[in-house]
């Protein structure tokens, strides 16, 4: 077993242009990273995790391995390299789609499930939420997201809406 | 080979648009090993896309199905290929899939590079996992064993075809027959029949009272009693008034009675419901609670049966009575006058829409308003329950600050709502007089001019009716959301107590006639979930009257073993023998009289801490409960006590230490005297001194039965005949604890890790 040190488990090991160099291929990122102690390694695929995906989803991304250990943490995207961070951001948009509510046509209540009918921005939308007040929430002033019985997320901005959107949700905000 | 899944793969379940589809490439149902239908495209869009595996190829489809015709009538679907994408089978390594936030992709190593097959949103997750795990080994050459519910398309209605809402409760909505829930009420109500008919006989005297009353006090009493010197009802007004006070009278006494009556009905009957329900809830298996929460669950059945019993007790009785009056009222009306009672009727439409709007913004506002008491609520018991916490970070000011954020919250919803019932029935009310006002004016004129028959006392009278059938409408009109609540209240009850229990217990037991305790676990394969084994194969033995412990990180899958050694869950595959005996085979009562268990969360029933011991056993004498308190080294915390074995524990009352319950519980389970005896981290909550006390007397007790102990601090395990370790659901290693030292794998590097542990605080193992 691997003795850890005290430092590497409570310091954060960030990405730095130094220490670490992205390359895509596919729909796949792969690293080239330099730890602390120098020596190289190799990843030929990562996964990336927000860390605070609501709040600051350009901040403090995970960089993880193939077993979703830690390797660093990028501090922050927009410091990154052009094409780097080009790359980050379409794994990012690959990792956290949500499908967009554009305009919610109908929400009916039936036998404790809602059935929702919207506009998305990849078309039209049917839908079945579990629980709703539960499964509803509220990211921030304009953000709220609802998630359906299968899992899918939704994210739609309060004030992007329409009048006739917004009373139909009216209730559960 | 391929001939086996496709006996299952019905070629009727693949689709006329997808065989048609595969015929352009030159492909049969019987080319097909393993197919998925998925629903994206990789740019995320809405598309048809088909996996289909061959024996020498992966082919990717996408495009759009289009469907022409009527449901039923020549139906037709057609598949729009867009895109095809062919993989060589030989070469593709790694099939996976890999989850996202709200999508996930399927993935695999094809020519030695990653390449991404397929995306698809979560709901065709379930399809492209199955699909994975019969095309995986197939690619490999190898064929997995089909699981029949693998392909059991249990996620669409029968009746009709469209998908159930929710995957894990086969409802539809659109096919529930509501009559049949309610007939199944009125099974529990059938003893009640002449009460019940009693209720409505009584119902329909107070509507046929209620309507009688007008016409006493007013054509009557003014164009008889007032006028019309020539009548032999003349001046007689208290006779009158007389008669008035006794249609009054009786039609409150009819209705107290009938509301006595139904109470006595409608209590006894959701009683009963309660008690079905209870029973049913008992008897189902570990995975129901944890596929729904158990505290939502109770609160849930209370909240429902109290839905059921108020529309019962309140909605049905004065819906009844009100639809008698307001059809009553009607014939009269009409009978008296038809084109006054026309008039009447106009303004009708108008109210009953005013107040079915009225109430979806009150219903709105209500729920608002529960919203917000419910975040007080909470905000509260969050800050009374994390006082201490508060107080050491000197949170005080914040605390107050949130508190009277939701609280001024809560008020402004409140207020609203009153605002509301302040401004909008009157409106509603003044609607209803508007109805009022016409009846007044044409029926007005027609009193002057003698139109129509129409007299003074007919035309009070007849407003006395429009104003029957008005009142009732504030109440009408909120029933259908009565109802619903009422519906989905009984539908969720009902659901509970048919759910068939996934363990059961076999029809006809084998006996072990003393059962002397030898446990083997043969290759065992164990999901709590489709798809995430928790138990990957696992094999060992246990001899009787020998102890075994189990090791492993947490969530390695050790409780799992006891879980499905005591039968809360059933194995996938493989079996579990005691005695040479599938536990399957054995009767409930012997299985669990035979096998105890104490594990980590213990839970302590409200009650003396003797009633807790003596659970299992109520027969037990105190002698034995002071020795099973004993061996468990619970005694001398116990005698400490002011109320000695009296002492009250549980919700509300003393509150033991983690370490004092789990000696409670480990009482319980000795007192029980079972031939194998499970301690899932039983001791984990105690000190090291303790620990050791329990250890020597599981010793004491494992000389005479089989003991299985799982642990992973190690020290607890130092006298176990042998090991077994597990990790992420796979048997790793077992041995003896010298066997498994010397073989240096991942029990010695535990061993190592704790003994540096312990060596830092300057401890070494003796």
């Amino acid at each position: 077993m691997e003795s850890t040190k005290l430092k590497d488990v409570i310091s954060i090991q960030y990405i730095t242009p130094e220490n670490a160099v992205f390359t895509e291929k596919e729909g796949f990122i792969a690293l080239k990273f330099k730890t602390s102690d120098g020596e190289e390694k190799d990843y030929p695929r990562v996964k990336l995790q927000r860390n605070f995906p609501n709040e600051t989803p350009e901040e403090f991304v995970s960089v993880l391995n193939k077993d979703d250990e830690e390797i660093a943490v990028i501090r922050s995207v927009a410091e990154l390299d052009e094409a780097t961070a080009g790359m980050i951001r379409r794994e990012l948009a690959r990792k956290y789609f949500v499908f967009k509510i554009r305009k919610i046509l109908s929400v009916n209540q039936k036998f404790g499930y809602s059935q929702w009918k919207v506009l998305t921005d990849e078309g039209e939308k049917e839908f079945t939420v579990r629980d709703t007040y539960r499964n509803f929430r509220k990211i921030d002033a304009d953000r709220a997201t609802v998630s359906d019985v299968d899992g899918n997320r939704y994210e739609m901005s309060l004030t992007g809406l329409d009048r006739p959107s917004m009373k139909k949700i009216e209730l559960y905000i | 080979m391929i001939k086996e899944v496709n006996a299952v793969i019905e070629v009727s379940k693949m689709g006329s648009e997808l065989v048609s589809a595969l015929a352009e490439h030159k492909l049969s149902c019987e080319d097909v090993a393993v197919f998925a239908a998925l629903d994206m495209d990789l740019d995320r869009s809405r598309a048809d896309v088909y996996l289909v595996l061959t024996e020498k190829e992966l082919l990717v489809l996408t495009g759009q199905t289009s469907s022409s015709g009527k449901p039923g009538k020549k139906f037709t679907k057609k598949f729009n290929e867009t895109d095809c994408r062919v993989y060589d089978a030989s070469e593709i390594k790694d099939l996976a899939i890999e989850e996202y936030v709200s999508s996930a992709r399927l993935i695999c190593s094809y020519k030695g590079d990653d390449t991404v097959l397929a995306a698809m949103t979560k709901t065709a997750l379930r399809d492209a996992r199955i699909f994975v795990k019969y095309a995986a080994p197939k690619l490999e050459g190898k064929e997995e064993e089909i699981d029949e519910d693998d392909f059991r398309d249990d996620r669409f209605c029968p009746k009709c075809g469209r998908r159930y809402p929710d995957p894990d409760r086969k409802i539809c909505p659109h096919c529930m027959e509501k009559s049949k829930l309610y007939r199944r009420l009125f099974v529990f109500a059938k003893d009640y029949r002449r009460h019940m008919a009693l209720v409505l006989f009584a119902l329909a005297l107070t509507a046929a009272m209620a309507v009688a009353a007008p016409y006493v006090s007013t054509e009557f009493f003014y164009d008889r009693v007032l006028s019309n010197s020539s009548n032999p009802w003349y001046g007689r007004i208290v006779t009158a008034a007389l008669l008035v006070l006794l249609l009054k009278f009786g039609s409150l006494a009819v209705g107290s009675f009938s509301g006595v009556i139904s109470a006595r009905v409608t209590a006894k009957v959701t009683y009963q419901l309660k008690k079905t329900i209870f029973s049913a809830i008992e008897r189902l298996s570990m995975s129901f609670f944890s596929a729904r929460q158990t505290g939502g669950l109770m609160n849930q059945i209370n909240n429902d049966s109290n839905e059921i019993y108020w529309f019962f007790m309140d909605g049905a009785p004065y819906f009844i009575k009100n639809v008698v009056q307001i059809v009553a009222a009607l014939v009269i009306m009409f009978i008296m006058n038809v084109p006054l009672a026309l008039c009447a009727l106009v303004v009708v439409p108008l109210f009953a829409l005013t107040i079915r709007a009225l109430f979806r913004r009150m219903n709105s506002l209500h729920a608002r308003t529960y919203r917000s008491s419910r975040a007080l609520n909470s905000a509260l018991s969050d800050a009374l329950t994390g006082f201490r916490v508060v107080k050491a970070f000197s949170r005080e000011k914040e605390e107050t600050e949130r508190f009277d954020r939701q609280s001024k919250r809560l008020a402004r919803d409140s207020r609203s709502v009153t605002f509301f019932n302040n401004t909008a029935f009157p409106v509603a009310t003044v609607i209803m007089y508007l109805s009022n006002i016409i009846v007044w004016g044409v029926g007005g004129w027609m009193a002057v001019t003698g139109a129509f028959g129409m007299t003074y006392g007919r035309l009070l009278a007849f407003i006395a009716y429009s104003n029957l059938m008005n009142e009732p409408m504030f109440m009408i009109v909120d029933m259908a959301y009565w109802f619903s609540g009422c519906t989905n209240g009984l539908q969720r009850l009902f659901e509970i107590a048919d759910a068939e229990p996934d363990v059961r217990e076999t029809a006809e037991p084998e006996t072990l006639g003393g059962m002397k305790g030898s446990v083997k676990f043969d290759n065992v394969v164990f999901s709590y979930e489709k798809g995430k084994k928790v138990i990957d194969g696992v094999s060992f033995e246990v001899g009787a009257g020998r102890s075994l412990g189990i090791v492993g990180k947490s969530g390695a899958g050790k409780s799992t073993l006891a879980n499905l050694l005591m039968r809360l869950y059933d194995v996938d595959e493989g079996a579990i023998f005691i005695d040479g005996v599938d536990v399957k085979k054995l009767s409930f009562d012997e299985l669990r009289r035979n096998v105890g268990i104490v594990s980590q969360e213990t839970y302590l029933f409200v009650g003396s801490i003797r009633d807790n011991i003596r659970y299992a056993c109520p027969e037990a004498t105190d002698e034995d409960v002071v020795k099973a308190a004993k061996l468990a080294g619970a005694h001398d915390f116990i005698v400490k006590l002011p109320d000695g074995y009296d002492t009250m524990i549980g919700f509300g009352y003393k509150d033991l230490s983690g370490g004092e319950r789990q000696r409670v519980s480990i009482a319980r389970a000795i007192l029980l005297d079972p031939r194998i005896l499970i301690l899932d981290e039983a001791t984990a909550a105690m000190d090291t001194a303790t620990e050791r006390k329990i250890g020597e007397a599981v010793n004491e007790l494992s000389r005479d039965r089989t003991v299985i102990m799982i642990a992973h601090r190690l020290s607890t395990l130092r006298d176990v005949d042998s090991l077994i370790v597990i990790d992420e659901g796979k048997l790793v290693e077992s041995g003896t604890h010298e066997e498994l030292i010397r073989s240096k794998g991942k029990y010695f590097d535990l061993y190592k890790l704790q003994l540096e542990a312990l060596k830092n605080i300057g401890i070494t193992e003796e």
